[in-house]
């Protein structure tokens, strides 16, 4: 560079003035250096003090994220990739990533419907900004690269779901889901352990805790409880006769899923080490149908006992199995909740079979019956705006038209028993 | 093996950068399993301690080693004087092994120890005793034999009687070791929630799976004897003659690393104490040597001594230097990532249980687009205290200064194989000049060539106050100027000159580096009469030589240096010409600067360091023994 070269003074003889063609060059001169000057000191300036390309609002450069497990009720483990020119700027870009697949990464997304997504962009930068508010902790750097001049690293970050559900919630973005839980509250699950005395019991209680940390109500049951006779009957009509089908229509849950735990063993070394399997199957109480399926693998690990091991598994199934039970029980609470309603004739009131049918028809989105017999019939209806059976139970009440009047027997949840005739009675008789 | 023209450490000066090395890791994201998802991966990994098993024999190919014997005589030639034979005893060569056995396994290393039907582990935090294998390990035998038939001897011993119970052994200390261990699995539901361990499976099959024997075999001696008659003068001026008495014979020890699979043992690494290039060899004859004055000429079995003496330490000598060669190897390098980069006072998470001493340096290494490189180095100016019996908050790191290139978190520091001392080659001009009767002639300015030998003593004694403190010893050999004007006769004939000396090097960054220092020097001058060869004359001074450098490292193993230094003389002595008449004359060495540049790189042997090496830190074995005293005095 020699735009600073002294060659631009003239020598000066004497003191003498410069001539004014002299001072013309000067100017032109001077003008140039000026220029150069400038265009230097910019090029030097963009050269030597790159301006970041990332502003704490942008989105993060890395969609690199996988789920390691789920930690705990309210916060996951995520294994996040960042991006950036500098270490400050990828360690903040993992933050990110991690937070970004806690929105819309995995089984679980928060944001799973394109509404929330769109919601969510409008107000992204803030979520972004404000990453590290839903960082519960950082682990270590795992993995540290450079690629293209850029710099990679790998991080365990554990994000507090809570914390971030109640902000979408509170920015209205998940706003759907929220008006929906106003309306239909979020469904009781039954767990029922198959073994009552082995490791499926401290799985199902893991399940249990692992589901009222997300806010679903939930019930423990043993396999070997004893079921009422009237429900027995009931679910004979249908010909479904599992005991934990009977169980959970008994305890008036939405869903109930049934657990079963192995903890397989070896000797490594003259150590033990053990694995715990996890199986987990999400019903339809309603309709008995099966709403998902999942099995959670601990690690195998040398370890005395084997709870901790189970525990881990159970969370692992419970993380996937609840992912199928949110997907499936948004969409059903869109057709309406689902109730299985046994009704049973009294000989006196004849034949009802119309009425009921078109009774049903009239007061819920879909009516599907199950089985019938001559006084018995099983319907499954799907009812908008009916949060129990005993709300239905009086839709049906004030509805019905026909002979006799409709008496109760029993309702649980989204079992209902009711019997039409023309006097009360705490029994029915099923065909 | 023959001694390469270009030592190995100048083989990489053409590109004079360090090598890159290719490997190629796992691209994917995604590992595959929990472990190994919050765990970190090969580019930022510290490295893991392993477990090895020092075979206490030392194989041995003769247990007589035959030198041939020269004799001078005072003021007489050379001869041939025999040919003598020292003995080796398998219990003197066990022993040594054993004191030395600590330079190739410190405590970085899980140690395994077989006796009888008897085993024992040690970790850094635990001792696992008197563990019954249910069967009787015999002992190697004392039989001597070629390196081959030794390697399968020692290969043949190990499958037959402790393959067999390997696992079941290191089951036993495979919780603690995984507790010790850097990638444990942190911050998952098992460890924190659950509060266990919870060991994975996989990696207690890789603890008990995976184990190092370490063996050694002394090869048969070269060398030879050397028998001097010196003339000593006693106050009366009556004179005697004493005998000095050299072995030059270096040890060329052998290692053999045999790798335990879970099944089997293997021949991983071998290992060999041969000098690469010329400096290594003549360092290693220099820790290979030792001598004995007697006032009687010596017969055969004063070799005996002499043989013990300079076993010691030339076996010292070559266990450092496998030692180096072995942290050559990967797997056997400490590798940490940098928990602070700051460049005055980059802390690594290494200390004393790792062996780590002062002015130890590290390069750091990152991958980038795919390929591991290396971006700077360091040295550490303060070894931590890592000993794991101590409680983690109580544990310091090393604090290391950056030397050349640049470090950023989480770069890779790994362990730089050094012995700490180089050999050095430099050319010097010296303006000292001679004066006769207070006149000064012209003559008397030395060229020379110096050939050294520069040690760390930080390094070497394992003291930060000593830290990038270095040693010297030159010696050069050159010419001197001649007369001028009235004293042009005198014809400058050759010079020689001892150099001992330290300096401190202050670092500037970049790889540059000031010294301070001073050499006491001893120079031997000759000088022609041109008008007659019977005034032809020697004189000897002792100098002073404050000197001050500046260097610049091309790698951590070679650097340049070049400097001033004022070569003072402090005495001169001188007796007669070469006719044998008296010197009337007060002759005299006049002070005059001097100018000096050179190279020196890095040496496998510390050569005439080995005496000063200090012992590797037995801090952390004694911390987990007062503990487990203490333990135990409390049940």
């Amino acid at each position: 560079m020699n735009f600073a070269r002294p060659n631009w003074k003239p020598k000066q003889h004497n003191n003498e003035a410069p001539s004014h063609k002299y001072q013309e060059k000067k100017k032109i001169m001077s003008y140039k250096l000026f220029t150069a000057l400038t265009l230097v000191a910019l090029l030097t300036a963009c050269a030597s003090t790159p301006e970041s390309r990332v502003h704490p609002t942008d989105p993060p450069l890395s969609h690199q994220a996988t789920l390691v497990e789920s930690y705990s009720s309210s916060e996951v483990l995520i294994r996040a990739t960042g991006m950036g020119d500098s270490m400050v700027q990828a360690r903040n870009d993992a933050r990110k990533a991690a937070l970004w697949f806690a929105l819309f990464g995995g089984n679980n997304a928060l944001l799973s419907t394109s509404e929330q997504q769109q919601a969510f962009r409008a107000q992204e930068g803030e979520f972004w900004a404000n990453v590290q508010s839903y960082i519960a902790h950082e682990g270590d750097i795992l993995s540290k690269r450079v690629e293209g001049g850029q710099n990679r690293i790998e991080r365990a970050l554990r994000i507090n779901i809570s914390n971030l559900k109640s902000d979408l919630v509170a920015r209205n973005i998940i706003s759907d889901t929220a008006e929906l839980s106003e309306m239909i509250a979020n469904p009781v699950i039954s767990v029922i352990a198959d073994d009552p005395e082995g490791d499926a019991r401290h799985a199902a209680n893991v399940f249990s805790e692992y589901l009222q940390d997300r806010g679903f109500e939930v019930v423990v049951l043993d396999a070997n409880e004893t079921v009422d006779e009237i429900v027995q009957q009931a679910a004979a009509l249908e010909g479904n006769i599992d005991p934990m089908y009977m169980l959970a229509l008994q305890t008036g849950s939405d869903i109930y899923i049934s657990i079963d735990a192995e903890v397989a063993e070896r000797q490594v070394a003259g150590n033990r080490v053990a694995q715990s399997t996890v199986g987990a199957t999400a019903y339809y109480t309603a309709t008995g149908s099966q709403l998902g399926a999942s099995s959670g693998y601990s690690e195998e690990r040398a370890i005395a006992g084997g709870a901790a091991l189970t525990a881990e598994a159970a969370n692992d199934a419970a993380d996937k199995v609840l992912g199928q039970i949110n997907r499936s029980w948004q969409r059903e609470i869109q057709r309406g909740k689902a109730f299985k309603v046994v009704v049973n004739a009294s000989p006196e009131v004849g034949d009802i079979s119309r009425n009921v049918h078109r009774l049903f028809n009239d007061i819920c989105n879909r009516a599907r019956r199950n089985a019938a017999g001559s006084t018995s019939f099983d319907y499954t209806l799907n009812c908008e705006g009916q949060d129990r059976a005993m709300d239905l139970l009086m839709l049906i009440e004030d509805n019905y038209q026909g002979p006799g009047q409709v008496f109760r027997v029993l309702d649980s949840g989204s079992f209902l028993i009711i019997r039409i005739g023309n006097s009360d009675s705490n029994s029915i008789t099923i065909e | 093996m023959a001694i390469a023209l270009v030592p190995r450490c100048l083989q990489s000066l053409p590109p004079l950068i360090f090598s890159l090395v290719s490997l190629t890791f796992a691209t994917g994201t995604l590992a595959n399993n929990r472990f190994d998802q919050v765990t970190a991966d090969d580019t930022i990994a510290a490295s893991e301690r392993q477990a090895v098993m020092g075979i206490s024999r030392l194989g041995l190919e003769t247990t007589r080693f035959g030198f041939p014997v020269f004799y001078t005589p005072h003021e007489g030639k050379t001869r041939p004087f025999g040919y003598w034979s020292v003995d080796i005893n398998q219990n003197y060569a066990d022993t040594t092994l054993a004191e030395n056995l600590r330079f190739v396994i410190p405590s970085r290393f899980d140690r395994l120890i077989f006796e009888g039907n008897e085993a024992t582990v040690e970790t850094a935090t635990q001792v696992f005793s008197n563990l019954d294998i249910g069967q009787v390990i015999p002992e190697l035998d004392t039989k001597t034999r070629s390196y081959r038939q030794y390697r399968n001897y020692l290969l043949d011993h190990l499958n037959s009687h402790v393959a067999p119970v390997m696992q079941e052994v290191m089951g036993t200390a495979a919780e603690a070791r995984y507790k010790e261990m850097n990638a444990q699995e942190k911050n998952t539901f098992i460890t924190e929630r659950a509060r266990q361990t919870g060991m994975p499976a996989a990696v207690l099959e890789g603890l008990v799976s995976s184990s190092y024997a370490f063996g050694f075999y002394l090869p048969e001696l070269q060398g030879r004897m050397h028998i001097s008659q010196v003339e000593q003068t006693r106050l009366d001026g009556s004179t005697y003659y004493v005998y000095t008495t050299s072995l030059q014979a270096p040890l060329k020890t052998r290692m053999m690393v045999f790798h335990y699979n879970g099944k089997e043992f293997t021949t991983e690494i071998q290992l060999n104490a041969v000098a690469d290039g010329v400096f290594e060899s003549l360092a290693q004859q220099l820790s290979g040597s030792a001598s004995i004055t007697t006032s009687w000429l010596p017969r055969e079995r004063h070799a005996q001594e002499i043989f013990d003496d300079m076993f010691q330490l030339s076996f010292k000598d070559s266990s450092i230097a496998l030692s180096t060669r072995l942290k050559e190897h990967r797997q056997y390098a400490v590798a940490t990532p940098v928990v602070d980069p700051t460049p005055d006072q980059i802390l690594l998470e290494v200390g004393n249980q790792e062996d780590i001493r002062v002015d130890q340096p590290f390069t750091f290494k990152r991958v980038v687009d795919s390929k591991e490189q290396s971006v700077g180095w360091s040295r550490v100016r303060q070894p931590g205290n890592s000993c794991l019996v101590l409680p983690e908050g109580e544990r310091t790191s090393s604090q290391a200064q950056l030397l050349a290139g640049e470090v950023e978190e989480f770069d890779l520091a790994l362990e730089h194989p050094w012995t700490g001392v180089y050999g050095r080659l430099n050319g010097t001009q010296s303006s000292t000049e001679l004066s006769i009767n207070d006149q000064a002639t012209g003559a008397g300015a030395a060229s020379l060539v110096e050939l050294g030998f520069i040690g760390n003593l930080g390094f070497l004694l394992n003291a930060p106050s000593m830290s990038e403190v270095w040693m010297n010893f030159d010696f050069g050999l050159g010419m001197n100027s001649s007369g001028e004007d009235t004293y042009d006769y005198l014809d400058g004939s050759s010079v020689g000159r001892l150099r001992l000396g330290a300096e401190k090097r202050f670092h500037l960054g970049y790889g540059f580096y000031t010294a301070l220092g001073a050499d006491l020097g001893f120079e031997a001058h000759s000088f022609t009469n041109l008008n007659n060869e019977d005034k032809n004359f020697d004189l000897t001074t002792y100098n002073l030589i404050p000197r001050a450098e500046l260097g610049y490292y091309f790698t951590p193993n070679l650097n340049f240096f070049a400097g001033a230094a004022y070569n003072q003389p402090l005495g001169t002595e001188y007796n007669e010409y070469a006719d044998g008449t008296l010197i009337p004359h007060d002759l005299a060495m006049q002070g005059g600067l001097s100018l000096h540049a050179g190279l020196a790189f890095h040496l496998g042997f510390t050569g005439p360091f080995a005496s000063m090496m200090s012992k590797p830190s037995g801090e952390c074995d004694e911390l987990r023994q007062a503990q487990l005293e203490a333990q135990t005095a409390q049940q």
